[in-house]
């Protein structure tokens, strides 16, 4: 029994459900594999460390945060619409509403300021923007501020965002740690001043809190004798009431003082670039956490992956990876945002970059991951690019991710169905033939049928027999941007009992010939929990207790890369 | 969005969301903003969700998101995690341990918690997710990885824990709490 075969009989088992045979397997490998005995010693100590009820204030803590969640989301709704509308009213009413803006946002700072005017040092200083029509302006300078100092939302900034950076709390030891903490600190301002749709405010030690949609607070301690800085920036939505405070992000940096980046690559030495542990590379790294995990998508990153997608001059794997990396933050936008976000990969720019991909990729898992990641994208431009590949592709796995595009999306089109109805008729494989029928038929009783009788049908070869069924566990649990998969296999609850006995009969052999169909076997199992009959019985038996002479080599005959 | 439906649909879930962001963070307090998270972020969309369909599975699935792809580009950050002071592994491991005890239990558990802090956040969740008893099937469900993938992404998961305790040996860079 190999390593990998023993992970995944432990994590497809259920407690006590183990074959003896599997079992004592499983005990003998144990016995002689250290790498395998530390992980699963390791694990089971994580396993076992205890989990604290849940305390009693937070179901509270939660209803109160959400009813001013729900005010915060119609404010901004709103705010699209009253910006528009500025903009068409013209610059009259612009500057009334800028001042109503401000008024609004600054309320309790100018309230403080105002009644408290010995306070020391109450400020916040704006050095992104320019200030609004009647309002005080502010400089570039830290300055303190008075009651005609105040933040301002600007309407002409539509959708900016308004950051609020809490004066550095400094905890260093010795004048080279301050050093190294403060260019971190100036780094991390500059970084987010270049940053777009920000509006990024410093505030000066004592400030009255000040309304924001994020608030960042870094504390920072540098060491010249350890050579070391840490750097603790915390990103939360600051509360203004007695609701607690939104946490976005918490992280602890640490870097040196005086790092040997001449060591580095070539390309890494440029601090500018993140890769340098000194206090500016790791302040861009922070810059770039927050601008692709916290704020919502920004255009220029979005744009630079764009461009990589474009450039046909790169190969197809690495234009993927940046087609990938922009669904990536363009999901986390939508965590943030709601479903505001649209779909990052619908566009012109981005359709034409991916049909040249699709239409020129060698590899055809490449085509195929084009084509499926197109599902729920529905422009026009990608159907006849789509039509192509159904009906010439070579490889039956590029035809079919286009045949699933093209019935998830396009099938109102008169051509989508006539070439739907062609493959029905002509194309050499099964499963293309299969879900161009389920297309043309609607609903997915035929197709249920079609994957008992490809089990039943002992005329063909047993990776055919079991393709189908496959096909659709797989695609219930790869589901298009913004959509929410209910779960593995639903066409596996749908399997009659000669059908299952059939899967019974035919995946033993069709898992000693597929590393792919091994892994598949076990999860197949697992998604049957449940329920039981004589052939499931005899699936989870094969299992547990793979005979050898009909599973040589099993599910750990190969390593992991 | 009215507070009966939250109440209906994600209240009963509050005790399992909390016990699987526990095991996700390590941390009582974190634990808890990230709950807060998932139920701010769930709040907007509860509209759209079918009673009748795994709210369970879905409010896990935005709290693993929120969780995985809210740092996704932190992984490549030194980044290490300030235990609290009253809540770390130690307590957990060892509630009532003799002095000896005590200071064994305490190395081990800052080292699994440094290891843990440093482990992927995409392994972290799975590792996560299993040792709160949920299923391939179910952890298919909320974080979107097929099935056979899945299997060997726990695996690697393992691997990668054990690989971080190991390069745990050296001690870390410069532990903030201890400085000051």
């Amino acid at each position: 029994m190999k390593c990998l075969e023993v992970s995944l009989l432990l994590d497809s088992s259920l407690p006590g459900s183990l074959g003896r045979a599997q079992h004592d397997a499983i005990e003998a490998h144990l016995s002689t594999c250290v790498a395998c005995r530390e992980d699963w010693a390791n694990w089971r100590e994580i396993s076992a460390l205890a989990v604290p009820a849940m305390p009693e204030g937070l179901r509270a803590r939660i209803a109160a945060v959400l009813p001013a969640q729900r005010r915060a989301a119609s404010r901004t709704a709103l705010r699209p619409l009253l910006a528009g509308g500025v903009l068409l009213a013209g610059a009259a009413l612009a500057t009334t509403l800028a001042l109503r803006f401000a008024r609004q946002n600054t309320e309790h700072v100018a309230a403080s300021a105002a009644g408290a005017s010995t306070a020391p040092t109450t400020g916040i200083v704006d050095e992104s923007v320019a200030p609004a029509a009647g309002v005080a302006s502010t400089g570039n300078d830290r300055q303190t501020q008075g009651a005609s100092a105040q933040p301002v939302r600007t309407v002409t900034q539509r959708g900016a965002l308004m950051v609020v950076v809490m004066p550095l709390i400094d905890n260093s030891d010795d004048e080279a740690g301050k050093a190294a903490v403060q260019v971190f600190h100036a780094s991390l301002l500059d970084g987010l001043r270049r940053l777009p749709g920000l509006r990024v405010m410093e505030a000066v030690a004592g400030a009255a809190e000040v309304a924001a949609d994020y608030r960042i607070t870094l504390t920072g301690q540098g060491s010249a004798s350890a050579g070391k800085f840490v750097a603790d920036v915390k990103v939360e939505k600051p509360s203004t009431g007695p609701i607690p405070n939104v946490s976005y992000l918490q992280s602890l940096m640490a870097g040196d003082i005086e790092p040997d980046c001449a060591r580095l690559p070539a390309r890494a030495r440029d601090s500018a670039a993140g890769d340098c542990a000194d206090p500016a590379g790791l302040a861009h790294k922070m810059i770039e956490t927050l601008r692709t995990t916290v704020f919502p998508p920004d255009p220029l990153l979005s744009q630079q992956l764009k461009d990589t997608l474009a450039n046909s001059a790169l190969d197809a794997g690495a234009r993927l990876q940046a087609m990938e990396e922009l669904v990536w933050v363009h999901r986390n936008g939508r965590v943030i945002v709601g479903n505001a976000d649209p779909n990052p990969l619908a566009g012109t720019d981005v359709v034409r970059s991916a049909i040249d991909v699709g239409m020129s990729a060698k590899d055809p898992a490449h085509r195929a991951y084009v084509w499926r990641s197109m599902r729920g994208v529905r422009e026009a431009a990608l159907v006849p690019a789509l039509l192509a590949t159904l009906e010439r592709d070579p490889d039956p796995s590029v035809r079919v991710a286009a045949a699933v595009t093209l019935d998830a999306d396009y099938l109102d089109r008169p051509e989508v169905r006539v070439a739907f109805e062609g493959a029905a008729r002509t194309d050499s494989r099964a499963l293309v033939r299969a879900l161009a029928q389920r297309a043309l038929a609607g609903g997915d009783a035929g197709w249920r049928e079609h994957i008992a009788a490809s089990l039943r049908d002992t005329t063909l070869a047993d990776a055919e027999r079991i393709e189908a069924l496959f096909h659709d566990m797989h695609l219930a649990t790869t589901q298009p941007f913004g959509s929410w998969s209910p779960g593995p296999s639903l066409a596996l609850q749908y399997l009659d009992e000669p059908a299952m006995e059939a899967l019974a009969e035919v995946l033993p052999r069709a898992a000693a010939g597929s590393p792919v169909i091994r892994m598949g076997t076990v999860t197949l199992v697992s998604a049957l929990e449940g329920r039981d009959g004589p052939a499931i019985r005899a699936l989870r038996e094969f299992v547990n207790n793979p005979a050898p002479a009909v599973m040589p080599g099993v599910i750990g005959a190969r390593a992991p890369p | 969005m009215d507070n009966k439906r939250f109440s209906n649909l994600v209240e009963p879930h509050l005790d399992a969301l909390f016990r699987a962001a526990y095991r996700l963070t390590r941390n009582r307090a974190d634990a808890q903003d990230l709950v807060q998270d998932t139920c701010v972020r769930a709040c907007a969309r509860l509209d759209l969700l079918d009673d009748s369909g795994p709210v369970k599975a879905w409010l896990l699935r935005v709290m693993h998101n929120l969780f995985v792809d809210g740092v996704r580009r932190e992984r490549s950050s030194p980044v290490t995690r300030v235990a609290e002071a009253g809540d770390s592994m130690a307590q957990a491991i060892c509630p009532a341990p003799t002095p000896e005890q005590s200071l064994d239990s305490r190395q081990r558990a800052a080292q699994i918690e440094r290891a843990w802090s440093r482990l992927d956040r995409g392994h972290r969740a799975l590792l996560a997710l299993r040792a709160e008893g949920y299923t391939l099937a179910e952890i298919s469900a909320i974080t979107h990885i097929a099935m056979d993938a899945l299997t060997m992404r726990l695996y690697r998961a393992r691997q990668s824990l054990t690989r971080c305790l190991h390069e745990d040996q050296a001690p870390p860079a410069m532990p903030m709490e201890a400085a000051r």
